[in-house]
């Protein structure tokens, strides 16, 4: 009786964490259909007159137009990939029909609210203890991924 | 120091009590609270948050007082007296590097790369770490003080100790002992008379001058001296001006204009930003050929 379990008279199948559908990749063919821009605030004289620490890299997926950008860190270099994984995260929600977010999104909505029950039905052994540690860890990384959805929002 | 709107201080100071101490240097409450983040998630506590707000009001430069930069995959340390990586400079290094690598793969045999002018040596270590250990740095500035960074920041990155030498760049005594592949050089490039005017005040008080203030000395110097032992050169500019001096002293001198296909390369600003040579039967031509625009090809040589 692996992975299913009873409620309220439906069987229903267990959302495995590790058998969450992969977040989206961020493919060279994606790669290929993008502009990248950088964007530093300006026209002016730059290069040693100024000292910029900020640089922000927008990203735009032609077929679709859809655009991204991040600032979020000092290194141009994170920002160019932390820019590909919001683009993949787009594209993907895009074609994701419905609005609530992607298959992986409502995947570790589901399984969030179902870790939430058992942990209100288990006992607390000590094994117990060490898979609710590992599962604070997955909620942190889930608030994380929410927490760059809500950014994106924003900016 | 820069006037800032009452409006706006009364904004940054809602958001938090510090933040209106960032206005002057950052211009906008959005630029000020993620420069807010950034001294946040990199100082232990509050105290320093604070010290490092107060430093930042008189226009410090946010890299002095975290000690560091990001250069491509590199951390660059970062201290007053050497001059901060830019991002001008960041990006000429990462298209190069990848164009080298596109053409000619991971280094295996030798490639000589000389860095006159080096600083904190964040050119010469990014295109190291990128080619690999085929290729062999040395490292030259006039300042111990730059040449003593470059060298912590070869350890910091876990690469190899490039070689230094301590010497004025202008003079010419010094004769490399074997004959360089690719000589880079960001040279101070602000004229003396638009020093005043033009750069930021951030970087007129903090940042060492020697570091900025020159012209078309290190440009001449290329032309006259350094070109003589080099298969290729990349050299930062500031302006127009300075790439056609280049390329003037290529296309004029009656052995180099025989050898020699010079281009520049703007930034993602649009402003001017590199100018660049190769001999055209040297094994980097194809690498470089397309690094930007090319002014000057010698007679007969195919593109
Ligand atoms: C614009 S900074 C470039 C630093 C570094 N390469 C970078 O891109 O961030 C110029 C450097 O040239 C050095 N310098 C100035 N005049 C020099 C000279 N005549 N010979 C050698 N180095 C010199 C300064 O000490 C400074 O480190």
């Amino acid at each position: 009786m692996q992975g299913i379990r009873w409620l309220s008279y439906t069987r229903v199948h267990l959302i495995k964490k590790h058998k969450l559908p992969p977040r989206p990749k961020f493919t060279p063919s994606l790669e290929s259909q993008c502009e990248e821009k950088f964007l530093h605030g300006g026209r002016g004289p730059g290069g040693q007159k100024i000292n910029k620490c900020n640089s922000k890299v927008q990203l735009k997926h032609l077929p679709t137009g859809i655009v991204v950008e991040c600032q979020q860190t000092r290194s141009r270099d994170q920002n160019r990939k932390i820019a590909r994984e919001k683009l993949a995260l787009e594209i993907e929600r895009a074609n994701t029909p419905g609005q609530s977010g992607t298959i992986r999104e409502k995947a570790l909505q589901q399984w969030h609210q179902q870790s939430k029950k058992s942990k209100e039905r288990k006992a607390k052994g000590k094994h117990e203890q060490h898979r609710q540690e590992r599962e604070l860890q997955e909620l942190e990384k889930l608030k994380q991924e929410q927490d760059i959805i809500k950014s994106m929002m924003g900016s | 120091m820069p006037r800032v709107a009452p409006r706006l201080l009364k904004k940054a100071l809602k958001a938090h009590s510090l933040l209106p101490l960032l206005l002057p240097a950052c211009r906008s409450i959005e630029q000020s609270a993620q420069e807010f983040r950034w001294i946040r998630n990199e100082l232990p506590n509050m105290k320093q948050v604070r010290q490092a707000c107060l430093q930042r009001f008189k226009l410090v430069p946010l890299q002095y007082i975290l000690g560091n930069q990001p250069f491509g995959e590199l951390d660059i340390v970062c201290r007053p007296g050497v001059l901060i990586p830019r991002w001008e400079t960041e990006e000429w290094v990462c298209e190069l590097s990848e164009r080298l690598l596109g053409s000619m793969g991971p280094l295996n045999s030798p490639f000589p790369i000389w860095d006159l002018c080096c600083g904190t040596g964040c050119v010469g270590l990014l295109l190291q770490r990128r080619l690999g250990p085929g290729c062999s740095l040395t490292a030259v500035d006039v300042t111990d003080a730059a040449l003593g960074l470059c060298v912590e920041n070869a350890h910091r990155n876990d690469l190899e100790r490039p070689r230094l030498i301590a010497t004025d760049v202008l003079t010419k005594k010094i004769v490399p002992d074997s004959r360089i592949s690719l000589l880079t050089c960001n040279p101070p490039y602000i004229p003396k008379n638009q020093f005043a005017a033009d750069t930021s005040p951030s970087v007129k008080r903090h940042e060492p001058q020697l570091a900025l203030i020159g012209d078309l000395e290190f440009y001449s110097s290329l032309v006259n001296t350094w070109i003589h032992h080099t298969d290729s050169f990349v050299y930062e500019v500031g302006d127009r001006r300075q790439i056609e001096y280049v390329m003037h002293g290529i296309r004029d001198d009656p052995r180099l204009q025989l050898e020699w296909c010079v281009g520049y390369r703007l930034d993602s600003s649009g402003c001017p930003r590199v100018v660049y040579g190769y001999k055209a039967e040297s094994s980097l031509a194809g690498a470089l050929s397309g690094y930007g625009d090319l002014l000057y090809i010698p007679p007969g040589a195919g593109k």
